[in-house]
């Protein structure tokens, strides 16, 4: 096979970083290729793509040794735009990546600027609005768009430039299921026809271990290994729900997909969705929203949702991009005033609404002002008056040894973490999160299903807007489903989340019935009679 | 490809202006450089104050609710420019017409022995309140234009061969909206911590509100160059370089000698012209050589016409008239205080720079 790319002992250390984020690095790349970065939050993921293109080190400065070389090309010796045309990368922060007012000129931007024919780029752009179904957004202000619309946009626009090699850094951590499979459906039709390389760096593995041919382990202390066998690939945190399952069955080999697993459990049986009671009345009421409309300028987000929550539990907002889920959220926030309707709550007790409420937004960079963690921490402290301690959060979220960082230097996954630390300090009764699970690595998306399980069982309401759809099963006693701006669906987890083929787990779509975790299908089917 | 694409072959062809500005890049940009230019060149406080009033009613009728934010801007450059004028006053105590008298006291040799306080003169309060109508008129244009026109699209619009100029511009602009964008944020970080949001609270986040700022404008930079753009413009020439450099020189050199050596003028000014036109026929030669294809033309309108020459005008009638000495468009009001002249010529040009709002309302119609 044809190399593409060739990384020769690479170490890259930021300016005034305490140690390297990449350190000796050899790799060679074949043409054609899909290549899957895995590692925990900070591990250099995002760093060895901007490599591959070049924007490290023109754009970020740092020490850089060794040599990275793309199509021939030595990534020192030429600025990054003289490899567009060869390389296109993918922004983990579609905001970033977004410069154009409209969703049409944002697309074609790249193309614009390797001047293709006006003819091609017409073709493309239609082609891409089709396969990643965002016709209807095409005349669109791309400030109006939700975070899952932008980052299908900004896909979009590296996807019509037809790289030789497509650099993807989390782009499945904004999308809804659907999206994310027709994302991956347009990738793997341009790998297909084109031949084009591919390399994605990802927490949520599900979807793409199957596609990857190979797997490159990174770690914190910057150091790479390879993934060469199934079994180190099930042994993986967050690993999918079908290669746990294997791996702790015995099946051989350890299946990487639904269909390879099939084979050992036979047909899923359909029309059998879990027979599971309407939700207890558990706690006493604490927020009900009555009829609810919301309108921003001329549109109408959220349309007659009324819904109930009590204490105790902990909820799910789920739906396609753009159903309105934020904005759901940031009216139980008090952050956005009705049209009409009414959001009220049983919230009692001096002090002003967010003592009890804490709200953390879909981008953690926004909610992030202080110089260091611990600041960040106390000024909440401070500002809600709660009662809490800065030793207990750093402990309770794990940021020992990050208290003095600045929470700009920290990778996404840690300032999301440092967000959540600092909006749930104390006991907040009303705990708000949209899209908790952005850019964090297994370990951290454990940490916070157990801190958040723990808070509802404290009798706090949790409220959780996400796509991540094992999260939901794994944390959520609720789903509330949404589309364009209703209410379509509400009621207990496994009834919800069961017998759909979008908005469900690995473990229920391989075994059916009200499995939800990977847990619940081992169990089932040590069970079930051979 | 496997992807069956929907080609819509006869769509209409759209307008690419936004509502809220029916004139195109060009339009604004020929605007406020003429703007610039004229409020640069003229001394009387008459013609400035009318200027910064064509300049506030633009900007009137360009903003929406959604630059609220600028209003701010607009009223803290207003507040800078104010804050000028207690300074004039207590520093420039020449002039005949006394008004009042305040202690003064004299620095030190060595700190230039200015003088602070003494003869408050009439001459010195409408030398400082020109200067205020100046810098008035300057935010207020500035203001406008950053409501006004799609940064996106004025990227696009520069030559090739400035491609990496053109970036810098375009950051440096976007700072501003990026930095009001970031300020709803924080407000809101602010309220979910339980803090209020007000004049207050600024200076303890102004740091890092610029430097999320900076940040997000670097990572624009940073999406532009990932993207492609300006790669096709090409190396530059060593002689093409070295005829930009020399032209710049050449430019720099004679508006020197044109505002220092009056006797110079026409020299001069026929100098600064040839430097400017090198400098543009080097990026128009760079623009020749470049590929890059813009699938959505912009159409430049009848409108466009009517505003760019408009203000094309304006800068000319006002060139010509400081050329000449005519319309009294300088003004000392030192030693004695004169009433300043008030004549057809200049008071047209100043209002040439209204026909942004004439052809907006039009649009709107």
């Amino acid at each position: 096979m044809t190399s593409i790319a060739a990384v020769r002992g690479l170490s890259f250390a930021y300016a005034n970083a305490p140690s390297a984020v990449i350190r000796d690095l050899e790799m060679d790349v074949n043409e054609g290729e899909m290549l899957l970065l895995v590692g925990a939050s900070g591990s250099g993921k995002s760093t060895l793509l901007r490599c591959l293109n070049g924007l490290v080190p023109h754009f970020h400065g740092g020490t850089f040794r060794g040599s990275v070389t793309v199509a021939g090309i030595d990534t020192l010796s030429r600025q990054p735009r003289d490899l567009a045309s060869f390389v296109g990368l993918v922004f983990q922060d579609p905001e970033a990546q977004t410069v154009a007012a409209t969703v049409e000129d944002e697309i074609v931007f790249g193309l614009e600027n390797l001047g293709a024919d006006r003819g091609l780029i017409r073709r493309r752009l239609e082609e891409m609005l089709d396969a990643l179904n965002i016709v209807h957004l095409r005349r669109r202000k791309t400030e109006t768009l939700s975070g899952g619309e932008l980052q299908r946009v900004a896909i979009a626009g590296i996807l019509t430039m037809h790289p030789r090699m497509l650099l993807l850094d989390e782009p499945t951590s904004q999308l809804d299921p659907q999206s994310a499979e027709d994302m991956l459906r347009t990738v793997n039709d341009l790998r297909a026809d084109l031949g084009i390389t591919v390399i994605v760096a990802e927490h949520r593995l599900d979807r793409l271990v199957p596609h990857a041919d190979r797997v490159l382990a990174m770690s914190e202390d910057g150091d790479a290994a390879w993934l060469t066998t199934r079994s180190t690939i099930a042994a993986l945190p967050g690993a999918p729900a079908v290669c746990a399952i294997g791996a702790r069955l015995g099946w051989s080999p350890v299946p990487l997909s639904i269909i390879e697993a099939r084979r050992f459990v036979g047909r899923r049986p359909t029309g059998e969705a879990a027979r599971v009671p309407a939700i207890a009345a558990a706690g006493e009421p604490l927020i009900e929203v009555a009829d609810l409309k919301v309108r921003i300028e001329d549109a109408v987000i959220l349309r007659g949702v009324s819904i109930k929550l009590r204490r105790g539990e902990v909820c799910a907002l789920m739906g396609r991009n753009g159903a309105g889920k934020t904005t759901l959220l940031r009216a139980l926030a008090g952050l956005i005033r009705p049209s009409t309707g009414s959001v009220r709550s049983e919230l009692a007790g001096g002090g002003g609404p967010y003592r009890r409420i804490a709200y953390v937004a879909q981008d953690p960079s926004s909610m992030l002002y202080k110089d260091s963690v611990a600041d960040e921490i106390r000024d909440v402290l401070r500002g809600t008056g709660r009662d809490g301690s800065l030793a207990e959060t750093l402990d309770e979220w794990r940021l020992h040894g990050l208290e003095t960082r600045n929470p700009r230097d920290l990778s996404v996954g840690e300032r999301q973490r440092v967000a959540l630390a600092a909006m749930l300090v104390g006991a907040p009764e009303l705990i708000l999160l949209d899209e908790p699970t952005r850019g964090m690595d297994a370990g951290a998306k454990d940490l916070l299903v157990a801190n958040l399980r723990r808070r509802a069982g404290g009798g706090a309401v949790v409220v959780i807007a996400s796509h991540d759809v094992e999260l939901a099963a794994r944390c959520s006693d609720r789903v509330v489903l949404l589309s364009d701006g209703e209410v379509i669906e509400d009621g207990p987890t496994r009834r919800v989340l069961t017998d759909s083929l979008v908005f469900t787990t690995q473990a229920n779509k391989l075994v059916g019935g009200d499995v939800l975790t990977a847990e619940d299908a081992i169990l089932h089917l040590t069970n079930v009679p051979s | 490809m496997t992807m069956q694409a929907a080609i819509v072959s006869a769509q209409p062809a759209r307008s690419r202006h936004d509502a809220a500005s029916a004139l195109s890049e060009l339009a604004w940009a020929a605007w406020l450089a003429a703007g610039l230019i004229v409020v640069l060149l003229i001394s009387n406080p008459l013609y400035i104050g009318l200027i910064m009033c064509c300049a506030l009613v633009v900007y009137v009728s360009q903003r929406t609710p959604e630059h609220r934010l600028v209003d701010l801007l607009l009223l803290g450059g207003m507040c800078v420019a104010l804050m000028t004028v207690p300074l004039n006053l207590l520093t420039g105590t020449t002039g005949a017409t006394a008004l009042l008298e305040l202690p003064s006291v004299t620095l030190p040799g060595w700190l230039a022995s200015v003088t602070f306080g003494g003869t408050v003169t009439a001459e010195s309060l409408v030398y400082a309140l020109t200067h205020v109508a100046a810098i008035g008129a300057i935010v207020a244009l500035v203001c406008t234009f950053n409501v006004s026109v799609d940064h996106f699209k004025l990227l696009k619009r520069t030559p090739p061969g400035l491609a990496q100029l053109g970036v810098i511009v375009t950051i440096s602009l976007l700072l501003v909206p990026e930095t009001l964008r970031r300020v709803v944020t924080l407000r809101e970080s602010r309220i979910v911590r339980g803090y209020p949001f007000g004049l207050r609270s600024l200076p303890g986040v102004l740091l890092p509100l610029l430097a999320e700022a900076l940040e997000r404008s670097v990572q624009r930079a940073e999406s532009l160059d990932a993207r492609g753009f300006g790669s096709l413009a090409g190396r530059s020439r060593p002689a093409e370089t070295l005829a930009a450099l020399t032209s710049l020189a050449a430019a720099g050199l004679f508006s020197f000698l044109y505002f220092y050596y009056p006797s110079w003028h026409f020299a001069s000014a026929v100098g600064l012209m040839l430097g400017v036109f090198g400098v543009l026929g080097v990026g128009w030669r760079q623009a020749r050589r470049a590929r890059t294809t813009r699938l959505f033309r912009e159409r430049i309108s009848t409108m466009d016409w009517i505003v760019g020459g408009g203000s094309i005008g304006a800068a000319a009638l006002i060139v010509t008239c400081r050329a000449l000495g005519a319309g009294g468009v300088t003004f000392l009001p030192f030693p004695s205080l004169t009433i300043p002249s008030f004549q057809v010529v200049p008071v047209t040009a100043c209002l040439l720079l209204l026909s942004p709002i004439l052809v907006t309302r039009r649009a709107r119609r």
